[in-house]
């Protein structure tokens, strides 16, 4: 059979039928490898191709709005707060949030005494279950070598000025704990819904290489 | 503290308590480990003991990762860690590490608290 994909694609209907890749660049040795993979599972009836989809679907809706709703709420009500320091994964499943099986979820506060900045040096370790998928930098060499060593003038690169009053506690999640920062709520925000909160809080502030604001 | 999603995996320990000063092996390791080249050797303060996690060590190799080890959240200064270290005497960096790459601070390594 010829090639499949090396076909005419204006034939009729709306869809391609090669998978879509990058067309900027050839495909990595890696990409092959999962192609392969996930054919032969499909294949072999072990997955379907709509589970696939369907998980990444589920990967993709979450993104740093989720995690932004969570802060301001934690911002909003010193119960829940405490309740999710002490207990994340029961406290969000009674927000309908499921942190699933991958890793525990800690969450850990900002405060004008103690800054927290979180870092996988080993790979790309994140909260995805609150925060979606990491940004480029979080996985770059640089960020990840950089910043357990010099944090405060990685910090400062990324326009957060610390004064050496303020302890930096540099989170490696080296393990099966991934960690979300509630950054320290800004001032003059008492009158805010939680709405208008959680549109103060960025994935960077939840991350730790930002402060939030509320200009 | 809540526990692990698995809480049937316990084998004996924790070997560690929370305060307690602990020194990271410095041993080679072939093949995957989550304990970072740069901890090694160093010592920390235990803050808290997260619990029995698989051994990711077995896991990498398709392996059920049992016996489960015991995870710590360890707490190191960094000016310690770092020739050299710009900034405050008062900073940290925390890092998860597996019991199996933990042995308890001797004596005459602890100079003075954490």
């Amino acid at each position: 059979m010829a090639d499949p994909h090396s076909h005419d694609h204006s034939h009729g209907h709306d869809h391609d039928h090669a998978p879509i890749t990058d067309p900027d660049r050839p495909v990595t040795e890696y990409e092959v490898l999962e192609q392969a993979l996930r054919e032969l599972l499909i294949e072999k009836g072990m997955i379907t191709a709509l589970d696939v989809n369907q998980q990444i679907d589920a990967t993709d809706s979450r993104n740093p709005v989720f995690g932004a709703k969570i802060v301001a709420k934690a911002w909003a009500d010193p119960a829940f707060k405490e309740k999710l320091k002490a207990d994340p994964r029961a406290t969000l499943r009674e927000l309908d949030i499921e942190i699933g099986h991958v890793a525990e979820l800690r969450v850990v506060e900002n405060t004008a005494d103690v800054h927290h900045v979180v870092v996988c040096t080993l790979c790309s370790c994140y909260p995805r279950m609150i925060l979606g998928v990491p940004p480029a930098w979080y996985k770059s060499t640089a960020y990840r070598s950089r910043v357990v060593s010099e944090p405060r003038s990685v910090l400062s690169e990324f326009g957060l000025e610390l004064s050496n009053d303020t302890e930096i506690r540099v989170l490696d999640s080296t393990a099966d704990l991934r960690f979300l920062v509630i950054p320290e709520r800004p001032d003059g925000t008492d009158t805010m819904s939680e709405d208008d909160l959680a549109g103060l809080v960025t994935r960077d502030t939840m991350i730790g290489t930002a402060r939030a604001s509320a200009s | 503290m809540s526990t692990p999603f698995e809480k049937d995996i316990a084998t004996d320990g924790p070997l560690f308590s929370v305060g307690e000063r602990v020194r990271v092996d410095d041993r080679r390791s072939l093949g995957h480990c989550r304990t970072p080249f740069y901890l090694r050797g160093k010592e920390g303060e235990v803050i808290a003991i997260e619990g029995p996690f698989r051994d990711p060590e077995k896991l990498a190799y398709h392996k059920p990762g049992l016996p489960a080890a015991y995870l710590y959240r360890v707490r190191f200064k960094q000016d310690e860690m770092w020739h050299g270290y710009d900034g405050s005497a008062r900073d940290r960096l925390e890092a998860d590490l597996f019991e199996p790459w933990l042995q308890k601070a001797s004596e005459s390594d602890i100079k003075g608290g954490a």
